[in-house]
This record gives C-alpha cells, structure tokens and sequence, in this order.
C-alpha cells in the first residue's frame, strides 16, 4: 500500500490509497506519517554478537555522513530521533576523501557495533575499512563498488517504481508509455521497474547510457516514443547542463518527467517523488537490528523503502493538461516557476 | 540665370548708370561704346546660347549636361557608397550569422556524435550524414578520438575533403582553451573558401552528493571527461557568390534607372530651358542695336523673371537710345539740332536734291547784339537770348526748313525747294522779326538785329564745308555793310580766291592729319620761384609742300571754317602727350600745357579720349593743362565750363589764355573752373613802363591768388620784365627772354636777376 506523505513547508499531492480515501479537508499542517505496511516486517532487535557486551547495554551505531548536505543530515537525525536507546555517534568524511583514515579510526574507536554509511563516500570508506557490519544509504551506483559485497547491506535511494508508478498514475491516468535511462549496472532496477510498469498496464522502455550528452540524446530520441520520462539520480551520465537541457527540451516538448529531487521541478520537472529521511532511518535500523548475513544471504539487494514524498508542478501539469488534485494546487503554485 | 548672361546684364547696366551720370554728353560716341557693350552682351547670349541643346554648336559644354553630369555624378557616388555599405553590411551579417550558426552546429554535431564514442552503428553513421546534408554550408565533418585518430569523417556531395586532417597536438591545443569554449574557427586555409570548427568533445558527471543537494541556477561542480573532438568545414563561398551576384545585379539595375532618368531629365531640363534659349534672337536684336522690340515672357517663373528684366532693359535702353541720340543731335540750350547733325542734314539733302527741278538756300546768320549783352547783362541774359532767337528763327521759317545753332550766336538754316525770290522774301522776314522782336531784361528791352550770309543751292559741285564756307563769308559781308540785313553770296574774284585759299588749307591739314606731318614746338615756361622750366607750352606748326613750317594763324581759320579744329586738337593731345611720356621720364615733374579750340567742347567724347591717352602713357592727369581763351569759354559757356568740370574731376588743370584780351571781366575768375591765368602780352610787353599795366597785373595776380589761381605772364623779353613780374606777385613766366619755342625741350634755367631781350613770336611765330 502507498503511502502519501506531505511535509512541512512542501506541497504535495495527497496520495489516496484506493481502500482508504483521504478526505479533502483533511490536509495535514504538520508532517503526519502513514504506516504502511512494510514490504518486509522489521525484524526483532536482534541479540548483540559481541560476546563480551552485556545483556542490557544497547547497542550502539557509528554513523558516517559523506558530506554536510542536507540529504544526509536529516537521515543521520531520523537515525537519532528514531533509534531509540541505541547509542549513536554521527561522524563526518565533509566530502573530503582524504579524511576517511581519520574518521575511521576516530570510528573504531568509538567501539561501534554497527556502521551507517550515508552517501558513497561514506559507503565506500566503510567498506574498504570497516572492521564492524556496514548499513549504507543514499547511494544509487553501489555495484560499481560493488558495496553489496559479503558484511554490507544497503536501503533503496529511491522509492520503489512501482509507489512511484502509482502516483505518477494518479496525476496523469492517461500515461501509458514511460521512459528509462540510465547508466550500466542496474539491470535488477530495470526488470523490477518494468515488471512493476507491466503490471501498472505501462510499457517501460529503457537506455542505457555511458555519458550525459548521450543521456540528452536519447532523450531527444525517445521523446516521441514516450509520454514521460522517469529520471533516475544516476550521477555518471548526468551534469547540470545536461539536466538543464534536459528540462527544457521537455518542457519544450510538453514531456512529463518525474524527477529524484524537487529541486528539478521548477527546472522543468513535473512531479519529484523522494524518499523519507525517517523511512530511510527506520529501514536502516531494521538492517541494523538484523542478523548480519552470513554466506549469500541477503547480497546483493537493496532494502525498498515504503514511504515517498511527491511534489508537483502544478503550472507545468496544467499546461500539460493533468488534472492536479485541489488541496495542494495552491502551494504548488506558489513553488512552480 | 546663367552667371554669363547675369554678368553681361550688370556690365549693360553699369554702363547704363554712367551713361544717364553724363547726361547730356552723350554722342555718337557714346552710342558706340553702348553698342559695344551690347555687342558683348549679344556674345554673352551667343555663348550661353551655345551651351543650350538646341543649338548644338559652338564651343563649351551644354548646361543641360552639366547639370544631367552633376546629378549623374552624385547619383552614382550615392549608388556606389550604398552598394558598398549594403555589400560590407551584408558581409558582416553573413560572416557574423555564419559563425554563431557554425557554434550551433557544431554543438549539435557535438551531440549528435556522442554515439560514435560509445558503440558506433551504420544508424548513427546515417544520422551524422542526414544532418549535414541538411545544410549545403557545411562542407564536411570529422570525428576524433581523443588520441587523435579520426573516428568518422562525412562530406557532402558537392564537396570534396581536402582539408588535412588535424594532427594530435593541433587537437591538443583545443582543449587549453577550457571546456565552455565555443568552438575554434580557422578561416585561414590556403586555396580553400572553407573555414575550419574545431571543438573538442567532453562528456560531465556529477558527484553523488551533489545530485541529490541539487541547485541548478547555480554553477555546480562537475567532472568533465575529453572523448574526442569534432571538426567541421564551412564554406560560406556560396552566400558570397550569391551576395556578390545579388550586388552586381542590384547594381546594374541602378544604373540603368539612373541612365533611364538622365534621360528623362535630359529631356525635362531641355524642355525647362527652351525658353532660356529663346532668348538669343532677342538679345542678338539688342547687340545690334535695336532696341524696339518685346521679348515674349512664358515658362517657369524663372525665366519669366529673365525675360521681364531683358524687357525692362530693352525699354531703358531704348528710351536711353532715343535720349542720347536727342542730345547728340540738339543743342542742349535751344533745342534746335546742332551743327553735326545739321551737317549730316545738309549732306543728305545735297544726294538727295534733284537739281533738275528743286533749289535750296542755306543760311548763316549771326546775332549782331549777343556779345554786348552776354558781356554786359551776363552768361544768363545771353542764354535767354539765344532761346529766345532760336523760337524766332524757327517760328518764321517752314515746317520743313532746318534750323540748327551752329555755335555760339551763329545759327545755320536750310530752306528746302525754294526760288531765290522765296529765299529772299524769307530772309527779309526773318531780319523784320528778329530787328522787331524785343529783348527784355533788367527792364531795359533790345532788339536782337542779325546778320544774314545766304547761298544757292543749286548743284552739288560744292561740298557742305564749300557751302558752309561761302553762307559764312556771305555773312561777313553782310556785317560789313552795317549788319541787320542779309546778303547773298556771290562769287566774286576775290571771294573766290579766299574760298580757294581755305580750301587750299583745308586739304593740306587734311593731308597732314592723314599722314601724322603736322609738328609740334615746345616753348618753357619758368617757375619764377625756382628759375627753372616747370611747364612747357605745346604749339602747332604746320609744313608746307618746301617743308618750312606754317604757324597757327595761317591754317586755324581755315580749319575752323571746315570743321577740322576737333581733329587737330585731338591730333596735339595724342602727339603731346606722348611726347610728355618720355619727357618725365627723363627731366621729372614737367607738365604741358596745350592750346585748344573752343569747338573741342563739342567733342563729348574728350574726357574719354584724354583718359585713354594718359593711361596709355602713364601719365599723372594734372600734367596736362589745357589753355582755352576766355572767348572762347565764353562763347561756349555752358558746354565748357561742364567738359572742363569733367576733366578736371580727372585731374587735368586748365589755364585762361590771353586773360584782358578780350571782353575780360574779373567775373570770370570766379566763374570758370581754371587753374592758371595766362596774362595777355598786352600788358607785359611794356609793363616796365607803364604803371597802369603794371597795377592791372598786380591786380590779376592777387585776384588770382585770392581764388586759388596761379599765373601765367606771356611775351617776357628782357630780365627787367621777368624781375618786375616776381615782384608783382606772377608765378610763371614766357616768352623769348626765357626759351624760343623749339622742337626740343630747353632746360636752360634763367636768372632772375639778369637776362637778355627777345621778342615774343609766341603762335604768331
């Protein structure tokens, strides 16, 4: 079941379950949580595997940020807010590669028994130096380092295609073919999202690109095969101007997009869809809380989140003639461009 | 208006305004020049003339063409400069589009060669292809890897690669410049119009953390990754073509709209100044003197301007025509016609006189009383006489008969088909009427008796001088019978000798004028200040067939008779004044002094003809001083004293010859215009003497001093005489004692106090 989230300070469409309308005046003031049903049941707190930990001390986490960027701070403080009697230590690499040894001594010095990475640098640090089990998050490319290596574990960056799908549905009924393109290496995303589309009744055609500009030139090549365009955050084959061109190019060609980050809405995207920094901390948890895998067990796969945050261009989507629900019309009118 | 026929206007005009300044003195000279100055003014047409279309001859270019050549001119300057500004314009726009089109496609072409770095394909080969042909400036395109080696390479049909193939360290050099960089344009490849963008090829990422922090509007940190490089050849040479056929044509149909409207304007302007052209025939008619026509006014307001002014100018003329030829022809104080034209007259009824069938009688006749009451009553009394017996004289004779005033008191009448019964029944009338008319004036009356010469005419063996020759001593002897009668002539043996003998000289002055044999003498006159010759007098001799030398005396009265006195003044201006030239140029400051007739003042033309020859000679004009005798300025009072004012508003000084001869009245100091008093040898040659000579000198000398003048003692013989007349107050002095007259200057100074007896011979020889 999807959810539909609405932030302080952020519109966005009020997702209605299809069991569970929402009614209209019920537009929430203040970030309001709908629980879903997780994909997967969070696991019980599992017992400590260090022997010489007593019984009653909880565990604690060591948290490892890639950078100061607000996409990380705010899960390194859903992982505090909500990982309850954990100790958590929040350390920080500022984007600087230089800095990992530094961190990861001050890291193993914490005696942490688990380790979040949040963002590839972190995720990558944590793997190459890590003595103890690495959770990482907020990394979108993890099999080029291959970070689902034996002892890490992973949460989805973005939300499942098919939450996204249905959404994307809700604002635009009459989407029947949407497009794809990314880097190498995300076969298992593709397959998952086009069996999603499949079942959605939507065709999902997908590319594979190696550079931005070939990015941007597939797009202008699918534009007419497609009646939107879902943009994943693949950082390899993506560059402002690409993303600017991008835009406009769709904007031009009245494309929808559905874009990874709200940013992109006044730029030309018509709906972003993001994840919940508590979602991604609730799920990083339950990692956490997992037994570590021993063997094969759980490599290679990333844990799906269950919430999402969308927003819509409301100006774009009427120029585009979707109908746009009412109650969140007037905050995204007053973000639109 | 034409600035030829403009300038020919004012001259006309100018002269003109002189002509009406002189007034009454306009002769037949004057006509001359005024016809000379319309003779110009006829060229002036003739050339303006020749320079309008429809003559098509003559020297000069037309003034239609020079205006069509302007226009033509200015025209195609205006054409040529906007070709090449709308040629350079177009050029940079061109050049300028071109090169942000060249930026444009080469970046599409950047894109558009992404795939050939990743996996290739006869598709993408195809697409690259496409894309080029789609736009003929593009000659052909080049892919490099980003070691240089030429990964795909295209050209359009029409053109043929031949530009080389970049080596690595030229591709290497594109890539210093940055990545944002538009692309490299190299127009400098030899023998080729194609110029040459280059560009290399990167590809951008992102770091993860940045993409999910994403900001747009502002400058982000990306990784950018050389692939290769693009090169593409642009050959703009058929929009140069095409820009230089379209400014050739542009060009040729401006000129040929340019010819097409010389033409038509040809055409215009020849219609416009057809009117201008037209004007010849009346301007030629003006040159020739004819002066009563109208010229037709029609057109553009500006040649109806033209034509009205040459009407206006023809009309002017032609009253100024008819005035002058009044004055020329009349004597100014009567009204009758004066003694040239009656002469002219006279010729004519001669050739035209059927003697078979007709006679005529010519009169000379002579107011017996003038001289006493222009003496006594004054100038103003004798001119109203004279008036008064010229209404007289012509209210007794015949409609047809001539009156003329010959000069002075004498008139001349011609009566026309009569019988010598006619002539003397005439005659008796015009003495009764002129012995009964009344003069009054001051309140006393005289009657103004004459007397009257009459000769036949009745053949033509006697020329009008003869004629005149023959009324004239019949005159005389009328006089001498006791005046107030008239008398006919008849040829008596003496008479006849007489008339031979003028006639005689008559031929031998004439003669002598012809071939330039009359002679000159100079006597000096000294500055009795200074003792030295300052002035020299100018005397006429004549040679006779022995080559002795005749005086004045001899021939004079026979010239006077035949109308030859003008001549031989002019002839001693010219002879004299050339002589003068050399003079003062060899001794300085000498100045001559000529004798004169009084029937030079008939001469309207004297100011012109001294002028000429002083400028001719470079000569000062006051170093020409004209002597007259007091009769004579007396008798020709009202024509001298102006001639005189004209020449001396020159610069010329006269000087009163043989002052107290005559009828001499102190009046006439302050009256005529002179500049000397010349003293009569009366009273100098026994001025030692005699004290009452020597009080009237003193007395002519302060009167003279008293107005300005200077004098003048003739007929010195000895150094008594000369120290007397210093000390009397004379300035000048001449006679025998100081220089005989000469053919050659003598500058023998003279002593003051000491000197020798001689005779004056002055004229008289």
């Amino acid at each position: 079941m999807l959810a539909c989230l609405l932030l302080a300070g952020c519109s966005a469409i009020p997702y209605e379950p299809a069991d569970q309308p929402v009614p209209a005046e019920a537009e929430p003031p203040a970030p309001a949580r709908v629980e879903p049903p997780p994909v997967a049941p969070p696991p019980p707190p599992a017992a400590s595997t260090d022997a010489s930990r007593s019984e009653s001390e909880p565990p604690s986490v060591a948290v490892l940020v890639s950078d100061s960027i607000p996409a990380y701070n705010g899960i390194a403080a859903a992982l505090t807010e909500v990982g309850g009697e954990r100790r958590i230590a929040v350390f920080d690499l500022d984007g600087d590669p230089a800095q990992i040894g530094a961190v990861m001594e001050k890291v193993r010095e914490s005696g942490s028994d688990q380790l979040v990475a949040i963002g590839l640098l972190a995720a990558r640090a944590g793997h190459e130096y890590s003595e103890s089990p690495v959770v990482f998050c907020q990394v979108f490319n993890h099999q080029d380092d291959n970070l689902l290596a034996s002892g890490s574990r992973g949460v989805a960056l973005v939300p499942p295609f098919s939450m996204q799908l249905e959404a994307w549905q809700a604002l635009s009924p009459q989407l029947r073919r949407i497009g794809v393109i990314t880097g190498p290496g995300h076969e298992e995303l593709i397959r998952e999202a086009t069996a999603a589309a499949r079942s959605a009744g939507i065709e999902l055609v997908s590319r594979v690109v190696k550079s931005d500009k070939e990015t941007l030139y597939v797009f202008k090549r699918l534009v007419p095969e497609i009646d939107g365009l879902w943009l994943l955050p693949d950082n390899r084959i993506l560059s402002p101007n690409v993303l600017r061109e991008l835009m406009q190019y769709s904007r031009k060609h009245n494309q929808q997009i559905v874009a990874f980050n709200p940013a992109l809405l006044e730029w030309g995207a018509v709906m972003s869809v993001t994840a919940t920094d508590t979602d991604v901390a609730r799920q990083v948890l339950g990692l956490i809380d997992e037994p570590a895998p021993r063997g094969d067990a759980k490599t290679g796969t990333l844990t799906p989140l269950t919430e999402m945050h969308v927003e819509v261009n409301e100006a774009l989507a009427r120029r585009l003639g979707l109908d746009v629900p009412g109650q969140a019309a007037q905050r995204i009118t007053a973000r639109a461009d | 208006m034409h600035p030829l026929l403009r300038r020919s206007f004012e001259k006309l005009l100018a002269h003109g305004s002189r002509l009406r300044a002189r007034g009454a003195h306009l002769t037949r000279n004057t006509l001359s020049a005024l016809s000379g100055r319309l003779t110009s003014l006829a060229a002036a047409a003739a050339r303006l003339r020749s320079g309008l279309p429809r003559s098509g001859r003559g020297a000069g270019r037309s003034l239609v063409t020079d205006i069509l050549l302007l226009q033509l001119a200015s025209a195609l300057f205006v054409a040529v400069a906007a070709v090449a500004v709308v040629w350079w314009a177009t050029s940079w726009v061109i050049d300028n589009n071109l090169n942000k089109w060249a930026g444009q496609w080469i970046s599409e072409l950047d894109d558009l060669g992404m795939p050939l770095y990743v996996d290739g394909g006869e598709e993408q080969y195809l697409r690259i292809e496409n894309y080029i042909r789609s736009f003929p400036e593009i000659s052909f395109v080049r892919y490099y890897s980003k070691s240089g080696d030429v990964v795909f390479e295209d050209a359009t049909q029409h053109a043929r690669v031949t530009v080389p193939v970049l080596g690595i360290a030229e591709l290497e050099q594109l890539t210093l410049h940055g990545t944002d960089q538009p692309a490299q344009l190299d127009n400098s490849l030899s023998g080729s119009s194609v110029v040459r963008a280059s560009k290399p090829i990167y590809t951008e990422s992102m770091s993860s953390a940045g993409l999910l922090d994403l900001d747009l509007s502002v400058a982000s940190m990306v990784q950018s990754e050389l692939v290769g490089f693009v090169e593409l050849g642009l050959d703009f040479g058929g929009y140069q073509t095409h820009l230089d056929r379209s400014v050739l044509t542009g060009s040729l149909i401006s000129i040929g709209v340019l010819l097409f409207l010389a033409m038509v304007g040809s055409t215009v302007f020849r219609r416009a100044l057809r009117p201008l052209a037209k004007l010849q025939e009346p301007l030629a008619k003006l040159a020739g003197g004819d002066t009563d026509f109208r010229v037709r006014s029609s057109g553009h307001r500006e040649i109806v301007a033209i034509a009205d002014a040459l009407n206006s100018t023809v009309s002017a003329l032609h009253e100024r025509d008819r005035r002058l030829h009044r004055l020329a022809n009349h004597d100014s104080l009567t009204g009758l016609i004066n003694r040239h034209r009656f002469s002219e007259l006279l010729i004519e009824q001669l050739e035209d006189e059927d003697f078979e069938h007709t006679r005529s009688a010519l009169l000379f006749i002579d107011l017996d009383q003038f001289k006493y009451i222009n003496d006594t009553l004054g100038h103003a009394a004798g001119d109203r006489l004279l008036i008064q017996a010229a209404r007289r004289l012509e209210s007794t004779v015949r409609k047809n008969d001539l009156v003329s005033r010959f000069g002075g008191d004498e008139f001349t009448i011609l009566l026309r088909d009569l019988e010598r019964a006619d002539v003397e029944s005439i005659c008796e009338a015009l003495v009764q009427n002129m012995r009964d008319h009344l003069f009054v004036e001051n309140g006393h009356s005289f009657s103004i008796p004459c007397s009257i010469g009459v000769t036949m005419i009745d053949s033509n063996r006697f020329s009008p001088a003869e004629l005149m020759a023959q009324a004239d001593m019949a005159c005389h002897d009328a006089k001498a019978r006791g005046r107030n009668r008239f008398n006919f002539y008849e040829a008596s043996g003496q008479d006849q000798q007489q008339m031979e003998a003028d006639i005689g000289w008559s031929q031998k002055i004439q003669k002598a004028l012809a071939d330039d044999a009359l002679v000159v003498h100079f006597q000096p006159i000294v500055d009795l200040e200074r003792g030295e010759p300052s002035h020299y007098e100018v005397l006429l001799r004549l040679p006779d067939e022995t080559g002795e030398l005749v005086p004045p005396d001899a021939f004079l009265p026979a010239a006077n008779r035949f109308g030859l006195m003008v001549d031989i003044d002019r002839w001693v201006i010219r002879n004299a004044l050339e002589r003068l030239a050399g003079v003062r140029t060899r001794y300085g400051d000498i100045r001559f002094t000529l004798n004169v007739s009084g029937n030079i003042f008939e001469d309207t033309d004297l100011l012109g003809y001294i002028q000429e020859h002083l400028q001719k000679n470079d000569l000062p004009p006051d170093s020409l001083i004209l002597e007259i005798t007091e009769q004579i300025a007396v008798r020709n009072m009202i024509n001298a004293t102006e001639q005189m004012q004209e020449l001396i508003e020159l610069g010329c000084k006269f000087a009163i010859d043989d002052f107290g001869a005559g009828y001499s009245s102190f009046d006439y100091l302050k009256s005529l215009p002179v500049d000397y008093i010349k003293i009569d040898g009366a009273f100098i040659r026994d001025i030692c003497e005699d004290v009452i000579d020597q009080t009237i000198v003193r007395s002519i000398c302060e009167i003279a001093r008293a107005s300005g003048k200077q004098t003048i003692a003739e007929y010195v013989q000895d150094a008594a005489t000369l120290d007397l007349l210093g000390k009397l107050g004379v300035d000048y002095a001449q006679g025998f004692h100081i220089g005989k007259p000469s053919p050659r200057l003598r500058r023998e100074p003279v002593s003051l106090t000491r000197g020798r007896s001689r005779k004056s011979r002055k004229k008289a020889g």
